[in-house]
């Protein structure tokens, strides 16, 4: 009676330590501003969808929806920075759960809400959910293995140049599969290498980190 | 006995003595400079591959590649540079060490402006200097016009101004991706408007795709360059000067000054943005009635450069002597079989396009028009082979069409389009079969075959030029050479045709 009610006893406290743990990691990594810039990269899609800042046909009717899953491909890689560094590195067990949990449902929530962004125009989106699905989560990793390789800080600079490496794609027609955005939302290569990425960017952001840097 | 050591004076440095210094420091350690190796790749795989299929025209190479390629691939980068050093005080957990140097406030993040800047425009003017000496390979005539030049110069620094500015206020760590993203979507959104019929989308560069002979046979029209110009310094010195306006900037006097260059910014941009609001179309590009000089509507004066094509010289602008061979060869059969009819004319000449808007939108134009006591044909390339897909045989169909067109007495539009009566149009036809030309039925022109429309198969005009290119050379030459000017007066009917 007395081990049960001592189970009983520190169960709960267990489980509000959890949530206070989560909460001071999300806190950590100004998560909810990052919400809600990714609340506004879904309500300026749903605008320039609705207003027609692109063509609605060709290599320009995708420019739109990828430079959103740019952004909010690089507003989840900079929440990875850490304040903390070495030291939280030593003494978190839970860390690289903490980081995969994080990176995991922020894709998640930049994903429907962009989703939800461009069901609401409309016309919807050109390259469909599937493609938006694979892209933004492919530009994820990009971000996170940024973040592995130039800092939390800086992990911005991955999916930005991945952009850019897409737009040229969609202009001149590349049909590589490394870039996988200016693909058809049905290229089975597309998809892998985009898989691809982000399974990498998850691994490497939740077991080793973001890199700890001067700049961040 | 010994005397003390002088005490070292030490003089206090004067700003203008430092900021040089300054200036070099932060040139050096600027993270711009990182970022020029990204920007060689993104300007060799687009701009410079692209400038392989344009041809070598001042006014189009400069203002397109340098407005519509270089621009769009340099300026996020660029901005995302400027962005990392204006946020870099907050970063560094350095604002507060920095609040108590000497210097003034502003003119530290001036200086750390300039570093970003400074290497922007570097990367921006070598790109400007690869597209002009490779320009002036290829180039037969002309100069380069400065004023794109010059507004994308001013792009690349109000972009940077402002970029830092906002990095500077609002520094957390989403500053840098969201400002970047919000540059590509004005970039975008300057690319949309261009598009809509609104005056406003006019500010941005990104607009007015130019003729191909933007600025051959008139002088380039700078009215739309200095608007924008205005509009975009405007923006760059409210960004300067609002760097200039919190208490740490310095003194009472320094922070009226960054007042008064606030301003000015936005003066400059809200007079820009009232000029485009009048502004219209001309025959030869967007109008400013207030920036207008009436000596732009002048033509150039030029010598054309002439090639015989059948018995008949073909004679172009000199910008554009690498195609006369071109246009010669293609047009050489269709000219071999009307030279010397009655009404024929006796030279060809390249004239402007008046469409002005978009190339994509222009084609070919001619008519026949007598101009001291000569009977010539004036028509127009608006279009050439390798620009924006075009091949030689579409040149040289497009150039037949168009002539074969104004020789029978019909009238071809900006657009291209052909009208002519059921006679001349099968006359026209079996003259452009005759020349080699796929000719095609108008459902196969409207599913973009490749060839020259001609009658609708069942019609009495394609009995009658199926009738007429069956018909010897010879016999069709006589008949022409009797019938040409009823026929271009409209006086045949199909009945009539042999």
């Amino acid at each position: 009676m007395i081990a049960a009610d001592s189970q009983i006893g520190t169960r709960a406290p267990r489980t509000r330590a959890g949530l206070r743990l989560m909460w001071l990691h999300v806190v950590s990594r100004r998560i909810p501003a990052a919400v809600v810039a990714l609340v506004a990269c879904g309500a300026v899609l749903h605008v320039a969808l609705a207003w027609r800042w692109e063509p609605r046909t060709g290599s320009g009717a995708l420019e739109i929806p990828v430079l959103f899953e740019a952004g909010t491909a690089a507003v989840i890689a900079v929440t990875s920075y850490s304040p903390f560094g070495e030291a939280e590195r030593a003494t978190a067990r839970w860390l690289p759960w903490l980081r995969l949990g994080t990176v995991v449902a922020m894709t998640a929530v930049a994903i429907g809400l962009l989703a939800a962004g461009a069901a609401s125009a409309a016309d919807g989106l050109t390259g469909g959910i599937l493609g938006l699905v694979r892209d933004a989560a492919g530009m994820t990793g990009i971000g996170l293995l940024s973040a592995a390789v130039l800092g939390g800080m800086l992990a911005w600079a991955g999916p930005i140049a991945y952009l850019m490496v897409t737009e040229v794609a969609l202009l001149q027609a590349w049909t590589t599969p490394w870039t996988w955005a200016a693909r058809p939302p049905d290229d089975e290569g597309a998809a892998i290498c985009a898989g691809a990425a982000f399974m990498a960017g998850l691994v490497v952001i939740a077991v080793r980190g973001p890199r700890d840097s001067v700049n961040g | 006995m010994t005397t003390p050591a002088p005490r070292p004076v030490y003089t206090a440095a004067r700003p203008v003595h430092v900021a040089p210094r300054l200036l070099y420091i932060e040139v050096r350690r600027n993270v711009t400079r990182w970022l020029l190796p990204l920007l060689a790749v993104a300007f060799w795989f687009d701009t410079y591959r692209t400038s392989a299929g344009y041809p070598a025209l001042w006014g189009l190479r400069t203002q397109d590649l340098i407005l519509h390629h270089v621009l769009p691939d340099l300026v996020p980068f660029v901005a995302a540079g400027a962005v990392w050093t204006g946020a870099r005080e907050h970063r560094r957990n350095a604002a507060d060490l920095v609040t108590g140097t000497a210097w003034p406030g502003w003119g530290r993040r001036v200086v750390c402006l300039g570093g970003a800047l400074g290497w922007a425009l570097l990367a921006y003017l070598g790109c400007v200097a690869i597209v002009l000496v490779t320009t002036a390979q290829h180039a037969t005539w002309g100069g380069p016009p400065l004023w794109p030049v010059v507004t994308g110069a001013a792009e690349v620094i109000a972009t940077c101004a402002a970029g830092f500015a906002c990095a500077w206020f609002f520094p957390g760590r989403l500053a840098a991706p969201l400002i970047v993203i919000g540059v590509f979507l004005a970039q975008m959104a300057g690319f949309s408007l261009a598009d809509s019929d609104s005056r406003l989308g006019l500010l941005s560069p990104a607009t007015h795709v130019p003729p191909i002979d933007v600025g051959v046979f008139y002088p380039y029209l700078p009215d739309l360059s200095i608007a924008q110009t205005m509009f975009l310094g405007g923006v760059a010195a409210v960004a300067v000067g609002a760097l200039g306006l919190p208490a740490s900037s310095g003194g009472r006097r320094l922070r009226a000054v960054a007042a008064a260059v606030t301003v000015a910014g936005l003066g400059s941009a809200g007079t820009a943005a009232g000029l485009v609001g009048t502004a219209y179309q001309g025959t030869q590009g967007v109008v400013i009635p207030a920036l207008h000089d009436a000596a732009s509507d002048r033509p150039l004066a030029y010598s054309p450069v002439c090639q015989r094509a059948g018995g008949i010289p073909v004679c172009v602008q000199p910008a554009f002597t690498v195609y006369l061979p071109d246009t010669a060869s293609a047009l050489a059969p269709l000219l071999a079989g009307v030279a010397g009819l009655p009404g024929a004319p006796a030279r060809l000449t390249q004239e402007a396009t008046s469409c002005v808007t978009h190339v994509l939108g222009c084609t070919f134009g001619a008519e026949i028009a007598t101009s001291g006591g000569t009977r010539a044909l004036r028509f127009t390339i608006a279009q050439t082979p390798g620009f924006y897909g075009e091949n030689l045989a579409a040149f040289g169909q497009q150039t037949m069409a168009a002539v074969a067109a104004v020789l029978v007495g019909g009238q071809v539009d900006d657009a291209g389009d052909v009208t002519a009566d059921p006679a001349q149009l099968a006359v026209m036809a079996a003259l452009l079969l005759d020349a080699g030309v796929p000719v095609i039925t108008p459902a196969q022109a409207d599913a973009d075959d490749a060839g020259v429309a001609g009658p609708a198969p069942g019609s009495a005009a394609y009995a009658a030029y199926r009738r007429l290119a069956a018909l010897p050379a010879a016999a069709r030459h006589a008949w022409l050479a009797a019938h040409l000017a009823a026929l271009r007066a409209g006086h045949i009917t199909v009945r009539e045709l042999p």
